[in-house]
């Protein structure tokens, strides 16, 4: 994908909308899960994610491949999104109210009726982290983004993130094990 | 949940659906692209490039300034020259010590010929200074009353008085 993720950038860079769709429809349900993860409502997820990638579309031309990957790139668009979010809505929304219905597992979704819960508790847990940490975990183990990806986008160095990964797997250990006993 | 890792990637389950994504796609490319920000962003690596030159410029001068007034202070300075160039110092005190050991190698072999003929004359005269015939006559070709010099010294010496 790496060449060709290039060529369809540049294309995009030059107006081609094709590649742009491309480059959206590779990268949109992760943005869509990170956004999710943080605002926890489908609505607003979904609102925020067209934002990222309106935003992207927009500015594709300034952006440098030679920086960062455009994940990262886009990783950046969606914090700032979701910060923006947060400032101008300041609404608490508590975890209870999540929407996990199976309309927000999307089409991928296999219909096992225990797996939206498990994914509550698993996210409820995750939820309890600090947001540096909620990240790392969901980029590396939800998005499968490599150190220096992550690095990118939250402008740390490979060694933080390593670091921020591994104390937030603790933390998260001891919590489900916490959890476990009181359940 | 078989291990925390594992429970996280169940997470990978939540997506958009297709219809908001086909929705959302077509909204965005509907929409105008931005011009490159190329003037502001080429302004702005200039003005850097700038910043960061004079900042080095100032610095290379501050150093060369420092170092050049440093230079010409121990070149120009009598007071620095003398009191600060230890090197200098050092030869001057090994000169000092040479003239005062040329000196006192002149006076003692100056006394020591002066104090040879006086031993030698007085081995063979012996002491004539001691001698009381000498002495008196010595005495006695003294001008006691000073003759003329006495008088015109008296004279001196009442006008101071008076």
């Amino acid at each position: 994908m790496l060449e060709e993720e290039k060529k369809h950038i540049k294309q995009a860079q030059s107006g081609n909308q094709e590649s742009f769709g491309v480059i959206y429809d590779h990268y949109v349900p992760q943005i869509y899960r990170f956004v999710f993860f943080k605002v926890s409502v489908k609505q607003v997820a979904e609102d925020l994610t067209h934002e990222i990638f309106l935003s992207a579309w927009q500015n594709i031309k300034n952006y440098k491949q030679k920086q960062f990957p455009i994940s990262s790139w886009l990783y950046q668009i969606a914090r700032n999104k979701v910060i923006d979010h947060y400032r101008t809505d300041k609404k608490n929304i508590s975890i209870d109210t999540e929407d996990f219905s199976e309309e927000t597992l999307g089409s991928e979704e296999q219909g096992d009726l225990d797996i939206p819960f498990a994914i509550s508790k698993v996210k409820s847990l995750i939820k309890s982290l600090k947001p540096e940490y909620q990240e790392v975990l969901i980029m590396r183990y939800v998005e499968d983004l490599d150190h220096k990806e992550i690095a990118g986008a939250l402008n740390k160095s490979e060694g933080a993130i390593r670091l921020i990964q591994h104390r937030a797997i603790n933390i998260l250990k001891e919590l489900y094990e916490e959890h476990r006993r009181l359940n | 949940m078989k291990n925390i890792e594992d429970s996280i990637k169940q997470l990978k389950m939540i997506g958009p659906s297709r219809e908001y994504k086909a929705k959302s796609l077509r909204l965005i490319l509907s929409s105008p692209q931005n011009a490159e920000n190329g003037f502001s962003i080429r302004f702005f690596e200039i003005l850097k490039f700038s910043a960061a030159l004079s900042l080095t410029g100032i610095l290379i001068m501050i150093s060369v300034s420092d170092s050049f007034s440093t230079f010409n202070a121990r070149l120009l300075s009598p007071v620095l020259l003398s009191s600060l160039d230890e090197q200098k110092i050092a030869n001057e005190a090994g000169q000092v010590d040479i003239k005062i050991t040329i000196a006192e190698a002149k006076y003692y072999n100056d006394s020591t010929k002066k104090v040879a003929v006086a031993l030698d004359e007085t081995a063979k005269n012996g002491p004539g200074h001691l001698n009381s015939a000498i002495l008196e006559k010595e005495i006695g070709g003294l001008d006691m009353n000073g003759g003329e010099k006495g008088e015109n010294i008296d004279e001196l010496l009442n006008k101071l008085t008076m």
